[in-house]
């Protein structure tokens, strides 16, 4: 049961990817292209999902909008673990005040939700995708530095690290060569949550405005659109919020999967 | 002779608290010689061990003196340690389990100390590896270099755990309890291995054990230390026939099990020595 959660996820993550890559060199319409004539279409014969309120194809817009989730989910996952896992592993190995000062950094980090951060980002700079990049990445920061610096705590108790040091290895060296290497598993377990929570947030700051503007197309402004028809034509909001969806649980299965199949004793850090 | 390895007055205590757990130990250690260090689980050999690599942990408040071929090690920062370790002094674990890296194949974690100290070229360096793991005992030394720590023995790890400590000639090799995780077949032949080994690089040895039948196979001279303090110290004989200190004596009669009468109970070391409760 729990092996078919694991496969599961990896299926949906993969159809997400898959769909990102397809809409780079193909997609059945052109997703920008506005055609009075055809509004609201139900799904059938050519429109495989219907069209939109403009007449645009809904297969189409979904597509594309699968190419920013996962540059977004990307970039911000990137992000937060370039500067989340030096900072827990710093804190990890070295413990006393270095792990007292990235725990309050990380603390405060916390306490400014990534929608907060994006306010402020678009307000400074104008809303854009790499905000939205920018913003979910400080915000998921955090959650890399605290898993980093628990698994890191956990790896430091055995005794090949003690070894490695005991041979004149440096600790900048040793937390190179034997700490990440031995804590990429959990990490990898954090990177596939974070994407999940990058995905809501990115489909939330486009439905506010705050991410990507018009007329790239995204979840989060199909979500928007949708709004309009939500009495007469519900079904445009079903595409787009199953797309967040299924992706969202994908990342979660693919996650729990992986945590599954940890190091007994690193599973608790994930 | 200067000893290799001087310890003055060495107190270790740990975190806010200040607990201490090593109470101003002293003792020396001469070149080429080994030296076993023996106490109970808790009594402060492992702290010992790692004050004088200078590698306990950050909440560790180290006070006295160690001093490795007359230079003084304590206070010494770890980027001027970290040159000595593994190249002048080196450390064996007791866990084979868990010494080795299991991530990386293990031939490239015993290059890993090679090129650490010595610039040599990739090829050297795994030619040199292979050389040493054959000295240890391994068979098919190629393969075993390119095995990941899971696919081999506990007795294979902690041959390879011995060629990474000697592949540099240190002067110093302290073992801390190398046996103790192994069955007792090989825990004999890692002992003689190590007899060996320690002769033909001509290292001084500090061997740390609970077990003095162990220790009396590899050492001439013996510390015992007891809640962080040395209580007794002197040869092999001395320690065996005229032990002062009750709990040596518990620590002699538990090693000469051969000296029991069939059908006696067994020693053991409290029927010598009652720790006092402490309030
Ligand atoms: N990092 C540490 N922090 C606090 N106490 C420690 C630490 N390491 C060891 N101790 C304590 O020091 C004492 C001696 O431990 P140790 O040297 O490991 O004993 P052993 O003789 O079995 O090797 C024990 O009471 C142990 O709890
Ligand atoms: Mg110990």
């Amino acid at each position: 049961m729990r092996r078919a959660g694991l496969w599961i996820g990896v299926v949906l993550v993969a159809a997400v990817i898959l769909a990102a890559l397809v809409s780079l060199v193909w997609t059945p319409y052109n997703p920008l292209q506005v055609q009075p004539t055809q509004t609201l279409r139900p799904a059938g014969w050519p429109h495989l999902l219907g069209t939109d309120g403009f007449g645009i194809d809904i297969l189409s817009r979904l597509l594309v909008g699968a190419r920013t989730t996962v540059y977004v989910g990307v970039a911000a996952v990137s992000l937060a673990a370039l500067g989340g896992v030096p900072l827990g592993v710093l804190a990890g190995m070295r413990g006393g005040w270095v792990s007292e000062i990235v725990l309050r950094v990380s603390d405060i980090l916390y306490a400014f939700p990534a929608l907060l951060l994006a306010i402020l980002l678009a307000a400074a700079v104008g809303a854009s995708t790499g905000t939205a990049m920018v913003a979910i990445g400080i915000a998921s920061i955090p959650a890399f530095a605290r898993v980093a610096r628990a698994a890191t705590l956990i790896v430091m108790t055995q005794d090949y690290i003690l070894a490695a040091r005991a041979s004149g290895t440096s600790r900048w060296t040793t937390s190179v060569r034997h700490v990440l290497p031995n804590i990429a598993a959990v990490l990898g377990v954090q990177a596939s949550v974070s994407f999940g929570i990058a995905i809501l947030a990115e489909a939330a700051l486009s439905y506010l405005g705050l991410a990507t503007p018009p007329p790239t197309p995204t979840w989060g402004r199909m979500l928007h659109d949708a709004q309009t028809y939500i009495f007469t034509s519900p079904v445009q909001a079903l595409w787009p919020g199953l797309a967040i969806a299924l992706s969202v649980l994908g990342l979660n299965l693919l996650g729990d999967g992986l945590r599954d199949h940890l190091d007994p004793r690193l599973r608790e850090a994930a | 002779m200067s000893p290799l390895l001087e310890v003055t007055d060495l107190r270790v205590a740990f975190g806010r608290s200040h607990r201490e757990v090593v109470h101003g130990i002293s003792f020396a250690l001469e070149p080429g010689e080994r030296l076993g260090l023996i106490g109970e689980s808790g009594s402060g050999k492992t702290v010992t061990a790692l004050a004088v690599m200078g590698l306990l942990a950050e909440n560790a408040y180290v006070s006295g003196s160690v001093r490795v071929g007359g230079r003084e090690l304590v206070g010494l920062r770890d980027r001027d340690l970290a040159p000595l370790r593994g190249q002048a002094m080196s450390m064996v674990f007791q866990e084979p389990m868990t010494a080795l890296d299991p991530t990386m194949p293990v031939g490239r974690q015993v290059a890993e100390v090679l090129l650490l100290h010595q610039h040599l070229g990739h090829g050297v360096a795994r030619g040199r590896v292979i050389e040493v793991l054959a000295e240890v005992g391994l068979e098919d030394p190629e393969r075993v270099a390119d095995a990941y720590p899971h696919a081999l023995s506990g007795g294979q790890r902690q041959r390879v755990v011995v060629a990474m400590a000697l592949i540099n000639r240190p002067d110093l090799v302290i073992c801390d309890e190398p046996t103790t995780a192994l069955d007792v077949t090989v825990q004999a032949k890692v002992l003689n291995l190590l007899d060996a080994e320690l002769d033909a690089v001509g290292a001084s040895c500090l061997f740390i054990s609970h077990d003095l039948a162990v220790v009396s196979q590899l050492c001439e001279r013996v510390l015992v230390m007891l809640d962080g303090d040395i209580v007794e110290q002197g040869s092999l004989a001395q320690i065996f026939n005229s032990a002062t200190h009750p709990y040596t004596r518990g620590l002699v009669a538990t090693a000469r099990l051969d000296a029991v009468e069939p059908g006696e109970r067994l020693p053991t070391v409290e029927d010598y020595y009652q720790r006092q409760v402490r309030r």
